[in-house]
């Protein structure tokens, strides 16, 4: 497999279950490791390379949002990064306050994450990725468990981040999805990638 | 040959071991238990390095429960003070060390049930005449350990694809994080449960009193060996630990 991704663009990564689009999103994460070869980011070898560092520059979010939820308040949650090394600046919490207001949140600040339902769980859990401020996002099937309107907000705000200059790869079966904000579509077929037309 | 012993010889196996763990407070003797406990799994191919190798990432908890029980059961010669606090003694080292001989004796015999599937543990125990409720309840905790270390692992990953390198964090951090780690699990651990009674329900759990079996376990020569070796083996440890 021989393939370089731009963070500049959306990659839609797709193809049947069992296909290897997530091990292919947690190998360009570094959760997994090749067996073979090398994966380069930002020219520097991934296996050189911390989970946390990459964390820094990627923002990953997993299939099953309850993976990535750790505190007990939806707030608490978006700071929990910054609150673990014990900032208190000002700035971070008017920025919770933002995502909690762009990822439609506003009026769950105080709920307990794990009571919300699927679709509340992966806005956050999106949210609290995006809190990081990443460079990157490695997306695995976003839209699930996401209805019509939420789907809307979702893609509002990926097309918000994109015009902002964070590229992403959206690892999905949502055609309508992806077709919306891809420039470019790859599946996975067999092993092999495969260019489609956007 | 091992690897057909029967479900019910290898609980025995791992009850004549972990008995003497838990009833001897000697070193030598415990160091011996452990080499024998080595030995058995060795022989039932427990896969006992992947196991090993797993907990030598936890090594520093281990020594930490070490020097903690040092400093708890603080007898014999000191060996370090600060401002006239003994934090150890030579007594509490040999306790400590006791301690992990016991703990790694738990877990290496613990290891030959993983070489049985858990239908076979809930037969075993149902022909012992054990409840199937409290059989069943065995062998869910069996299957649901495999996918808590594997949630354990994941969530681990999640924190530090948050930027957060657990490696380089003092201590207490450390600590800290690892609050942040099994609060989730918890939740989610009895989410899981819930649902698994509800699904239970859904599909008639005990709607008959009397309940029937396609496997029937049966001993064979090499059941009764084992089991005469390992009720021996074990008295004589006991013997020799209480008598000489």
């Amino acid at each position: 497999m021989d393939l370089s991704i731009s963070r500049e663009i959306c990659t839609a990564i797709t193809g049947l279950n069992g296909s290897g689009k997530t091990t292919l999103g947690k190998l360009m994460t570094g959760i997994l490791k090749p067996e073979k070869g090398s994966i380069l980011l930002e020219g520097r070898d991934l296996s050189m390379i911390t989970l946390g560092q990459t964390g820094r520059k990627i923002g990953y979010l997993f299939q099953n949002p309850d993976l990535q939820i750790f505190t007990l308040s939806v707030k608490e949650e978006l700071l929990f990064t910054h609150r673990f090394f014990g900032s208190s600046d000002k700035d971070i919490e008017l920025e919770a306050d933002r995502m909690l207001e762009l990822f439609h949140l506003s009026g769950l600040k105080d709920h307990v994450p794990f009571n919300l339902s699927r679709g509340e769980r992966q806005r956050l859990a999106l949210a609290a990725v995006m809190m990081n401020g990443p460079g990157y996002l490695i997306l695995d099937e976003p839209t699930t468990g996401l209805d019509s309107a939420r789907k809307k907000i979702l893609m509002d705000i990926l097309k918000g981040q994109l015009e902002n200059g964070t590229g992403m790869s959206i690892i999905s079966h949502d055609y309508d999805f992806i077709g919306e904000l891809s420039d470019r579509i790859i599946e996975i077929d067999e092993g092999k990638l495969i260019e489609k037309d956007v | 040959m091992f690897k057909r012993l029967d479900v019910r010889t290898k609980i025995l196996l791992v009850l004549c071991l972990s008995t003497p763990a838990v009833l001897i407070q000697d070193p030598y003797i415990l160091a011996g238990v452990l080499i024998i406990s080595i030995i058995i799994s060795i022989l039932l191919r427990t896969g006992l390095k992947r196991v090993l190798k797993s907990l030598s990432r936890i090594w520093y908890i281990f020594f930490t429960l070490i020097i903690v029980q040092s400093i708890f059961t603080g007898s014999g010669k000191e060996l370090l003070s600060i401002g006239g606090f003994t934090l150890l003694t030579g007594g509490g080292i040999i306790k400590g060390v006791e301690f992990m001989l016991r703990l790694l004796i738990i877990i290496v015999s613990a290891t030959i049930m993983a070489t049985s599937n858990q239908r076979e543990i809930v037969q075993g125990l149902n022909q012992w005449k054990v409840p199937y409720e409290i059989s069943f309840m065995v062998s869910i905790a069996i299957r649901f350990l495999p996918m808590l270390a594997a949630e354990i692992k994941n969530t681990l990953i999640a924190i530090q694809l948050r930027g957060i390198d657990p490696r380089k964090l003092k201590f207490l951090k450390r600590m800290k994080l690892y609050r942040y780690i099994f609060g989730p699990i918890l939740i989610n651990t009895v989410k899981k449960a819930q649902k698994l009674s509800i699904a239970m329900e859904a599909r008639a759990f005990r709607a008959y009193p009397e309940r029937t079996s396609y496997l029937i376990l049966r001993f064979t020569g090499i059941d009764y060996l084992m089991i005469s070796i390992s009720l021996a083996s074990m008295a004589a440890i006991l013997f020799i630990y209480y008598y000489f």
